[in-house]
This record gives C-alpha cells, sequence and structure tokens, in this order.
C-alpha cells in the first residue's frame, strides 16, 4: 500500500465517519434487531464497495470536469443529470443541517441552551469565514480528526461490548422479517461520501490503481468503525432505548466524566471537518453548474485572489443553517435518517444505472476500466430498488413521504425550468 | 492555432484581474490537439503569461505537477481560447480533457471566467 493510497483511503473514510452516522446506527434500532443491523451494515458495504468502482471509473473518463455532472449527463441527458447533480447538493446541504443541529445537541451536553447555540453559530461561522477567504484547513488537520474518531468509535465499540451477549444477539436473528430490510438504506447512509475522494484525485495515474485501493480500504474502514458501535450499543441499552438516542457516542460514554468530556472534543471536532468539507463541496458543484449556465449566473462570482465562488459558498450556509433550524423540530429530526438513506439510495442507484448505460471502452479521459463484474452492478442496483420501495411505501409515514416528494417536485422543476430556458443549447457544434 | 494562444496571453497579461490570480503561479500550460501530434505550451512564470510555443507531444497521458494539460480538437481549442466556448461546459460534454492539479485547474478557469465573463 502506497502513500497515495493511504491519502486518498483517509479522504475518503475522513469524507463518510461523521457523528451524524452515529445516530443513524441508532435510529436503525427502530427498523431492526442488532444481529440484522450487522448483516445490514456488511450488506450495505458491499454494494457501497460495488458503487465506488462505479464512480471510480466514470469520474475517470471526465478529468477536469464536474465528474458527477458529467458522467450522468452521458448517461442520462442534460435534464436527469442536471436533477442528479441537484440531488447532490440538496442532500450535502440536508446533511450539514442535520450535522449542525447534532452540533447544538452535543453543545448542549456542556452548556445551556443559548451558549450552546451562541457556540453553533461561532464555529460555523468560523467554517464560512475560513472557506470564504480560501484558507483551507491543513489536510493533516482533516486526517488527524478522521483517525481519531476512527479510534474513539472502535474503542468504545471494545470497551463497551464486554461480556456481551452473543447467543442473544444471535437469537435475534430469528426476529428477522423482511420489514429488517428497511435497516439497509440507512446502512448505506454510514458509508456516503467515500465517492468524493474521486474529487480530490490530483495525479490522474491514481483513477487505475490507487483510488479504487483507496475506495475499498475506506469501505473496510467504515464498517470497522460502525460495527463495534452497533454491538456496544446493543450491549448497554435496550433496543427501543437506543433507536431514540440522538447521540448515542455520547450516552455510551456517560457514566465516565473524562471518558465523555474527550468524546465531546473529538464529536465537535469532527463536526467542524464535517461542516468545512460538505460546505466547500457543495459550493463546488452549484458554482460549477453555474458556470456551465445551468444554475444563475449569480452564483458564478469569484472573489480574487482566493478563487472562492462566495456566492455559492454563501448560498450554501445559509441554507444549512436554515435546515439546521428546522431538524430542531422534534418530528423532522426523527424522520432526517430516513429521508437522508433515501436520497443517498437514489444518487448510488443513480450511478449504478450511469456505469450500466455507459460501460464498455471509452474515448475519452484517461479510459479505466475497472473490469467491475456486470451482475454485481445490476444486483446491488436492484437490491437497493426493492429496498428503498419497501422503505418509501411501506415503513415512511405521510410526512416523510410529503418530503421526499416536495423535494422531488422542487428538483425536478428546476432541473425542468433551467433546461428550458435555452442552457441547453448545442455550444459545441459537436 | 498559434495565432490564438498568443491573442489570449496578450489579453490576459493586460488585465490586472488576470494578473492577480497568476501571481506567484509558475505552471506550464500544455494545450494538445486530439487526433493529431500538434502540441503548444503556454508558459506562466510570476504572474506573467510569457512565451507560446510549439512542443513535442507528451505521449505520457500524465505530466508533472507543475503542468496542466489540456487535451481537444482543433476547432474546441480555438474556442476555448478565444473566449467563444466555455471550458466548463466543453468539459462536461466529454469535450475537453484536463490533466493537472485541481487548484491549478481552478485558476485557469478563472482567468477565463475573468477575460470572457460567466
Amino acid at each position: 500500500m502506497n502513500a497515495q493510497v493511504l491519502r486518498l483511503g483517509l479522504v475518503a473514510s475522513g469524507m463518510a465517519i461523521s457523528i451524524s452516522c452515529n445516530t443513524m446506527v441508532a435510529s436503525m434500532f427502530a427498523l431492526a434487531p442488532a444481529s440484522v443491523i450487522l448483516i445490514g451494515i456488511v450488506v450495505a458495504g458491499a454494494i457501497m464497495a460495488v458503487v465506488a468502482l462505479c464512480y471510480a471509473e466514470l469520474f475517470s473518463r471526465y478529468p477536469g470536469s464536474l465528474g458527477i455532472r458529467a458522467f450522468s449527463r452521458a448517461a442520462l441527458g442534460d435534464r436527469a443529470s442536471l436533477a442528479f447533480s441537484l440531488l447532490y447538493v440538496v442532500l450535502a446541504v440536508a446533511m450539514g443541517g442535520f450535522e449542525g443541529q447534532l452540533c447544538y445537541r452535543v453543545c448542549r451536553a456542556w452548556l445551556a441552551p443559548l451558549p450552546a447555540l451562541a457556540s453553533v453559530v461561532a464555529v460555523f461561522g468560523t467554517v464560512v469565514w475560513v472557506n470564504v477567504k480560501g484558507l483551507s484547513a491543513p489536510s493533516i488537520l482533516q486526517s488527524s480528526c478522521t483517525v481519531l474518531v476512527f479510534l474513539m468509535l472502535v474503542a468504545m465499540g471494545a470497551w463497551y461490548s464486554r461480556g456481551l451477549d452473543v447467543d442473544g444477539l444471535v437469537a435475534e436473528l430469528s426476529g428477522a422479517s423482511l420489514r429488517s430490510l428497511s435497516a439497509v438504506p440507512t446502512a448505506l447512509f454510514l458509508f456516503v461520501g467515500i465517492e468524493w475522494a474521486c474529487f480530490d484525485v490530483a495525479d490522474t495515474k491514481a483513477f487505475r490503481r490507487d483510488l479504487p485501493r483507496a475506495l475499498q480500504l475506506a469501505v473496510v474502514v467504515v464498517a470497522m468503525a460502525y460495527l463495534p458501535l452497533t454491538v456496544a450499543l446493543y450491549n448497554r441499552f435496550p433496543a427501543d432505548q437506543i433507536a431514540r438516542l440522538d447521540l448515542p457516542h455520547l450516552a455510551l460514554a456517560a457514566d465516565n466524566p473524562w471518558a465523555l468530556n474527550a468524546t465531546i472534543v473529538t464529536s465537535l471536532l469532527a463536526l467542524i471537518t464535517s461542516f468545512n468539507v460538505g460546505l466547500g463541496g457543495a459550493a463546488r458543484i452549484l458554482y460549477a453548474l453555474a458556470r456551465e449556465g445551468m444554475l444563475p449566473k449569480y452564483f458564478v462570482r469569484v472573489s480574487v485572489p482566493a478563487l472562492v465562488p462566495t456566492r455559492a459558498v454563501w448560498f450554501t450556509a445559509l441554507s444549512v443553517s436554515v435546515v439546521a433550524a428546522c431538524f430542531a423540530n422534534p418530528r423532522l429530526f426523527v424522520l432526517a435518517p430516513q429521508v437522508l438513506a433515501v436520497d443517498v439510495c437514489v444518487i448510488y442507484l443513480t450511478t449504478l444505472c450511469c456505469w450500466l448505460r455507459s460501460r464498455g471502452p471509452s474515448r475519452v479521459g484517461i479510459g479505466v476500466q475497472l473490469r467491475i463484474p456486470v451482475v454485481a452492478v445490476a444486483l446491488a442496483g436492484a437490491l437497493i430498488a426493492a429496498i428503498v420501495i419497501q422503505l418509501v411505501v411501506v415503513e415512511m409515514n405521510l410526512l416523510a413521504q410529503s418530503i421526499l416528494l416536495g423535494q422531488a417536485a422542487v428538483i425536478g422543476g428546476c432541473a425542468v425550468r433551467r433546461a428550458r430556458a435555452g442552457a441547453l443549447a448545442p455550444v459545441l457544434g459537436a | 492555432m498559434i495565432q490564438e494562444l498568443s491573442a489570449f496571453a496578450e489579453s490576459a497579461n493586460a488585465n490586472r484581474d488576470v494578473q492577480r490570480i497568476v501571481k506567484n503561479w509558475n505552471v506550464d500550460v500544455i494545450v494538445e490537439c486530439s487526433g493529431t501530434d500538434e502540441s503548444w505550451r503556454l508558459q506562466v512564470r510570476d504572474g506573467r503569461i510569457g512565451s507560446v510555443e510549439h512542443t513535442e507531444r507528451h505521449d505520457e497521458p500524465v505530466h508533472a505537477a507543475e503542468s496542466v494539460r489540456l487535451v481537444a480538437r482543433r476547432d474546441i481549442l480555438q474556442g476555448l481560447f478565444s473566449g467563444k466556448l466555455n471550458p466548463v461546459h466543453a468539459a462536461t460534454h466529454g469535450a475537453l480533457e484536463v490533466y493537472g492539479k485541481m487548484a491549478d485547474q481552478t485558476r485557469l478557469d478563472a482567468v477565463a471566467l475573468v477575460l470572457w465573463g460567466p
């Protein structure tokens, strides 16, 4: 394993491992018993391994472009591609808002409501300022944070799994039902962000071997982080109580003040780096779409000499703040894991479709072919589709379904409107 | 093609905002015409786009970190360097390939944005 694989692996796992994932793990206990959740995480990891390879191959075909927009446009056409890219922005903003709400709740473990809110605003404001000024956090800080959170999760998992009733865990399998499958999309959410390492490839040679290896490494690392946490939660709390924990890692450490404080500090560090990366990523997609003529030119403004798309950053920051405030509503907060999981599944399903539609040798880009088995891609896609349908139709309540419908209507409407606005005029004449 | 590149260099060197963007930027912009052996190099040194010269085509698809390589058809390249084509649009449509560090790609796009607008 060379330094490039390690670097990209750290970036990929760092994008995926976040405090919101701990909440996702806890939320799965409302849908399935612990043993099924463990299987769900392994299944989701296997799906993500296939999806990540598809991303690496598709990104390699369009060097220098916004990968998700370019490969989806080639496979699905302009309108669907625009909707797909916007869904990415919506997901990034929703995740940012969710993390913002969690940040407030982490601060509340130490502070009264008002100082906690002031701290969140200060932290968030600093992150936005750093982004607007183009002062990106050193990669060593991001990497250290990833390692720290990973070690925290593994250590907590190992420590609080002492005296585990293995027989009881296995016996829970008999209680599994079709409903338990609903845990898989949420488990897939744990891996979301791994594919963002494709944006971080500085040397295009990395697409051939280093990036695919790094992505697979990241899948294993993420699974290794959340499997022990799931076991620890099962071991410490009754299932119905776990499902109500918004910050399960703090609940685990609650009986030891030192452990609790260390967990709070680590959580805040992780939240800050997640904010930083998510804000920059979403703003970059908005800027690229506007630069291409698919979104209003308002977002194209770039600060000189920092070269930061300032308006896109401010718009993203404002949207994240609004969503974070919305998640203060307990009903919305509880629904967030399922809604976000569905968004993730739709994105990954679309990516698999794009790969299937454009597989084979390519004349564009560096033409990487990773020999991904078609059967594996088709199986992963079919599994995601079946589970999402089951989750949306059977498990979700009317409010969650309405949120998803509203989101689809806004994104679809925006894609059609921008397409009609003449942004699709044939510019290249090719 | 050399005319478009020279005109581009002249416009960029005359623009104050571009000067601020390329300040302290030292990079070789390699422009390659796909399907042919034609290749050109623009040297950016200390805030100025210097010489524009014909070069040997590089077989290796990836260059050192100090260069950005653009690969496209001749008409696309001409459109890009004369401001008639949007580089982001071209890259999204698979008509332009850009190899190099992300920071260098961002600067190059910013130069095009300042010179010709969104």
